[in-house]
């Protein structure tokens, strides 16, 4: 399978701080790729650096096997970007924003119409053709971006944090779209800080402080993380988390709303966790092993790092 | 150069412009206001100042000289005092610009050989004063050689030699004539530099560079995509701004409408490209705006010979000036409508706004950049 991206090393700071640190990785043809990681964690770099309009300080992206850096230009024309700020025009309608994108990647004619009317329906837009962009809803906003950043049939599409503080009903609509174009064999890089986010991708890309810390299918990270992780619901999960804090011998201990997570080593068994917790005064009546969320994966990744 | 994606962005900055009613005011409303300003509020011509008097002599001689004063038409009479700490006092409050003392022994003197009056006048309004001695020195050289030609019976002059002054171009000093064509260069000067020094900076500040620089647009592209519409502003400002003037302040126009368009282009290049060049470097909108103020507008205005005379300025300020684009434009613009020169005239000044044009358009376009700094 020949990759739609493939990036060598890239490496790029700004001041003293490292963004992104020597990052090599590749996107296969017609997948979808999560780079997720909290905030700061260099995604938005990333993407810029992927949509050609920010420059990395070393290292080199292919997209389609060209080197980018050499035909920079005549390659934007096959990504389609999204940037995380709303970037279309508020004073503008729906109707305009959308003809302006298809003006500027010479989208013309015949094509030209269907396209948009195939982009309005999916996107359940063709009702509001007429309204300024400004006084959309936030996911609207969001359908309207990607309806712009389709506009030229690109190959390749780069989405920074697309269902950031959109609601749950719009987020699912909006990857159902995304798996529509994915179906017609798009390549998508979409980042988000929402880990259950990573287990909607074919593959993930875990950024941590600039450094990837896992990325491949789903199925595959989870079957690699070597940790066990238990769920604890004591009464009071702050001061039991705080016992158990003391001298710990746990790989990490996270609070999950009224819960507990607690990573350990595979080689640790149940009894000796169940004493491990017990002695530290914590009533152990609810301990039971569970499979590791992505956000388990996450922080125990994280910290190995 | 895709004339698709030029198309995209004039068109795009066409609606924009539409929709936000300040570019509007500051297109349309601001050059209008302008040039009532200017031709009615605003005159350089001084008249009807006020002249307190006082008159110790009181004789026919006296009065005869007073009302030379008062019939001249610059002067008016505001009070009449034999007191003379009263005029002071006038003089000081500003209610009146000069007082005119006549002393007691006026008649007499001016008999036996040479009379002297007082003129008292507000030193702190140059301007004035210095019109006030310039007008009562000719009053009082005319009444001067009218008494001696009087007192001989006709056979002597004073003067033997008269000055009889023609102005050419604008025989009656009318400051309107002088101010309207300025003008023009003043309004375009505004337009370029303010409205379209914000575009770019605008854009960053909205977060819209990011998405726009993703596309394949090329810098040359999105300058001159996003100039075109303030061209056209421009050009229709120029030809409103120039109707009012000649049609309801009857500023004569003896050039050619085809020069004016010419070279009304050349200038508004130049002073857009600027505006162009100030949006890039600039990045927010505050920055540009000030930026333009101190770079376009305020040297437009001070410096290019609008309001004051270039050859009057200190030699490193007139040096200075000949990289103000307005100054350039002004000469053209005063020739063509009191003068009607031609292109044989006027050529380098035509070469002056286009390099003016071409160097701040390659600085704007090489300065941009299609990256994220």
């Amino acid at each position: 399978m020949t990759a739609a991206i493939s990036a060598q090393s890239l490496h790029r700071t700004f001041g003293e701080t490292v963004a992104l640190n020597n990052l090599t990785f590749s996107v296969p043809e017609a997948s979808i790729l999560a780079v997720v990681g909290p905030d700061g964690a260099g995604k938005t770099t990333l993407l810029r650096i992927l949509a050609g309009i920010l420059n990395a300080d070393s290292g080199t992206v292919q997209i389609s096997g060209d080197d980018y850096s050499h035909i920079f230009e005549s390659k934007k024309a096959d990504i389609g970007y999204m940037p995380q700020r709303f970037g279309l025009y508020e004073d503008l309608t729906v109707q305009e924003n959308i003809d302006f994108f298809a003006d500027l990647f010479s989208v013309k004619g015949e094509q030209r119409r269907t396209r948009v009317q195939r982009l309005l329906q999916f996107s359940r837009m063709d009702p509001f053709t007429d309204r300024l962009a400004g006084k959309l809803s936030g996911g609207m906003k969001q359908k309207l971006g990607l309806a712009c950043a389709l506009i030229h049939n690109p190959k390749i599409l780069l989405l920074d944090e697309p269902t950031n503080g959109v609601d749950p009903v719009s987020r699912r609509e909006f990857w159902r779209l995304l798996y529509d174009l994915n179906r017609d064999g798009t390549t998508i890089v979409i980042s988000s800080s929402y880990m259950d986010e990573a287990e909607r991708a074919s593959r993930f890309l875990l950024l941590h402080k600039g450094n990837i810390i896992t990325e491949g299918e789903p199925a595959q990270i989870r079957a690699n993380f070597h940790q066990a992780v238990y769920e604890l619901t004591p009464e009071d999960a702050r001061v039991a988390k705080e016992k158990l804090n003391s001298d710990s011998p746990f790989l990490s201990i996270s609070l999950f709303g009224k819960s507990l997570h607690i990573a350990a080593n595979r080689e640790m068994q149940l009894e000796r966790v169940t004493e491990a917790i017990s002695s530290k005064g914590v009533s152990v009546e609810s301990l039971r092993e569970i499979i590791p969320s992505f956000e388990d994966i996450y922080i125990g990744l994280s910290q190995e790092h | 150069m895709n004339a698709n994606r030029i198309w995209a962005i004039a068109r795009k900055e066409t609606l924009q412009i539409l929709r936000d009613h300040r570019s509007l005011i500051l297109a349309f409303l601001l050059p209008i206001t302008l040039i009532f300003l200017f031709g009615y509020a605003i005159t350089l011509d001084i008249r009807q100042i006020p002249a307190v008097v006082v008159d110790y002599s009181n004789s026919t001689h006296s009065r005869e000289l007073i009302r030379k004063f008062t019939n001249s038409g610059y002067f008016v009479e505001i009070e009449r005092t034999a007191d003379q700490d009263r005029a002071t006092e006038l003089v000081d409050r500003s209610k009146a610009k000069v007082a005119i003392v006549i002393p007691v022994d006026f008649a007499n003197q001016l008999t036996t050989g040479t009379a002297e009056i007082q003129l008292l006048t507000d030193g702190s309004d140059a301007n004035t004063t210095q019109s006030v001695v310039g007008y009562a020195s000719l009053i009082i050289a005319e009444y001067n050689s009218a008494s001696i030609a009087r007192q001989s019976g006709g056979r002597l002059s004073l003067s033997p030699v008269t000055l009889e002054t023609r102005f050419w171009f604008n025989p009656d000093l009318d400051s309107q004539n002088f101010l309207v064509p300025g003008l023009i260069s003043l309004i375009m000067t505004i337009l370029g530099s303010l409205l379209i020094s914000l575009t770019i900076a605008r854009e960053w500040e909205r977060g819209t560079m990011e998405l726009l620089i993703s596309t394949p647009i090329k810098p040359l592209e999105l300058a001159v995509g996003k100039v075109i519409p303030y061209y056209i502003i421009g050009i229709v400002d120029l030809f409103l701004a120039a109707y009012v003037g000649i049609v309801i302040f009857e500023v004569p126009f003896h050039g050619s409408l085809w020069l004016l368009f010419l070279f009304s282009s050349l200038f508004l290049m130049a002073v857009l490209a600027n505006g162009y060049l100030i949006s890039v470097v600039a990045k927010s909108q505050q920055l540009a705006f000030q930026l333009s103020m101190l770079t376009s507008f305020l040297p437009g205005f001070l410096l290019s010979g609008f309001l004051f005379p270039i050859s009057s300025m200190p030699v490193p300020i007139q040096i200075v000036s000949y990289v103000i684009p307005g100054r350039y434009f002004i000469e053209v613009l005063r020739s063509l409508f009191l003068k009607g020169s031609g292109l044989e005239l006027l050529y380098l000044q035509g070469v002056a706004l286009l390099f003016f044009a071409v160097v701040f358009s390659l600085l704007a376009t090489r300065k941009f950049r299609k990256t994220i700094q």
